[in-house]
């Protein structure tokens, strides 16, 4: 989610930056990466010169959904996520995630491949293996506790199309989906085709309990996991909308760079 | 053959360690200030007594006038000295409110500290990552030696960086109303508790 003032200039910068960085999992880089502002001459530690790397030229509407979503997450999915965390206690609640981060794998190890990262896709498979045998079914992350499978970095489609150079059209905000830019849009959907879980659910479709047993834990994990992220982002906001923004481009930024 | 290693192993085993002086003060320094966190978290009995006793330490180590000066970036040189004293005022309860009620009593983070890296003389980013209530996050602390004292003066959390996330929106605040309508932005959200 990741500042010069000037939009057309900005892009420039960004793209020169999309190389990755070893060292650091900041996206806002050291001085010489960024334009600096007028404000950077007098402090050389300043160098949050406000870049934005997605377009934004439909702010207005934008704005619009954002508001409608704020007040759906605030009388609807609010609600849910506190009863979900009040029947399920957070060891609970941790396993379920576990559960569903571990049955996408294929997902990561697709991307990891489309990305050529072999050697990614190798630890996230032996990540998978041991999740899968001694985590009892990815109940436990045990792998947390095996330092060279401790920090795969996790990735998607939308990574996939950042590295093959699709650019990310401009910044939507989608009713109750939330941000996304148009490419990441389109990665998320694909994110969902290549998700085990689907496919269980599309065999599964005809019988509704069956469909709504494999995805109600997708939904309501993930659910609960971004309302979390929703709220440390939104509580102490001074804009709730750019707050988002500006947090959903650094954090992609970082995505994309490692 | 020993000695003839000795000499190289030596300089080699020297020349890291100048370099690394001033990472270490930097993450001596912080993880002194997260230890003195986490204990706080792990004996409060109330959530009160906890926001009480966490402020002092927080307020150590975090440099406010720093970071509301570099939110509010190129706009901060139009604001006079004493609206500067009341954004770094606002700012600094706004942040300490926002990251006190981020802990639970009795429920701490667990820190793990990476080799830190030099960005320039007298700045070092302090890669972290925590274990918090089942989830796993990347932390780096980026901080600064003002005159041999290490604070910090932003925290990127999983990419998202604290001062670059308040730029924007002080960006936006201040294209919209000018200075008054920033620090107006600023009063509103300080006084909205819920």
């Amino acid at each position: 989610m990741g500042l010069a003032m000037s939009g057309a200039t900005a892009e420039t910068v960004t793209k020169k930056n999309s190389k990755p960085q070893v060292t650091s999992s900041t996206s806002v880089k050291s001085g010489k990466d960024v334009m600096s502002t007028s404000g950077s001459q007098d402090d050389p530690g300043d160098d949050y010169a406000t870049i934005k790397h997605i377009p934004d030229p439909i702010e207005p509407v934008n704005r619009g959904t954002f508001w409608f979503n704020h007040q759906v997450y605030h009388y609807v999915f609010h609600p849910l996520v506190k009863a979900y965390k009040f029947v399920f206690p957070q060891p609970v609640r941790t396993g379920i995630s576990n559960v569903v981060y571990n049955a996408q794998y294929p997902c990561r190890v697709i991307n990891d491949m489309l990305q050529w990262k072999p050697k990614t896709a190798g630890l996230e498979t032996e990540k998978f293996l041991v999740n899968s045998t001694a985590g009892v079914a990815g109940i436990f992350r045990v792998s947390d506790k095996i330092p060279s499978l401790s920090d795969v970095p996790s990735t998607d489609t939308s990574v996939t199309f950042a590295k093959w150079g699709i650019p990310n059209g401009c910044y939507v905000v989608w009713p109750i989906l939330g941000p996304y830019s148009i490419r990441d849009f389109v990665g998320f959907a694909a994110d969902i085709a290549e998700d085990p879980i689907t496919w269980v659910t599309m065999g599964a479709s005809t019988f509704g309990t069956v469909a709504i047993a494999t995805t109600t834990p997708r939904a309501t994990s993930k659910g609960s996991d971004q309302m979390d992220n929703y709220d440390t982002l939104t509580q102490g906001s001074v804009d709730r909308y750019s707050a988002v923004r500006s947090a959903y481009e650094q954090n992609h930024k970082m995505q994309e760079s490692r | 053959m020993k000695t003839r290693l000795l000499l190289p192993a030596l300089l080699i085993g020297l020349l890291p360690s100048l370099a690394l002086a001033a990472n270490d003060a930097a993450e001596a320094r912080l993880k002194a200030s997260v230890d003195e966190v986490v204990a706080i978290v792990k004996q409060a009995k109330t959530r009160d007594a906890l926001i009480s006793d966490i402020k002092p330490p927080l307020q150590k180590i975090l440099n406010f006038g720093v970071m509301t000066r570099r939110s509010i970036g190129p706009a901060w040189r139009q604001l006079t000295p004493a609206q500067q004293e009341e954004a770094t005022k606002l700012f600094t309860v706004l942040i300490l409110r926002t990251y006190t009620a981020k802990f639970t009593p009795g429920e701490f983070p667990l820190v793990e500290f990476k080799p830190s890296n030099s960005t320039a003389p007298g700045r070092e980013e302090v890669p972290t990552t925590a274990m918090y209530k089942g989830s796993r996050y990347n932390a780096t602390y980026r901080m600064e030696d003002q005159n041999g004292n290490w604070t910090i003066t932003d925290v990127v959390i999983e990419g998202v960086s604290l001062v670059a996330d308040y730029r924007t929106q002080f960006d936006a605040e201040f294209k919209r109303g000018g200075v008054e309508g920033l620090l107006s932005a600023m009063r509103r959200s300080v006084a909205d508790t819920k």
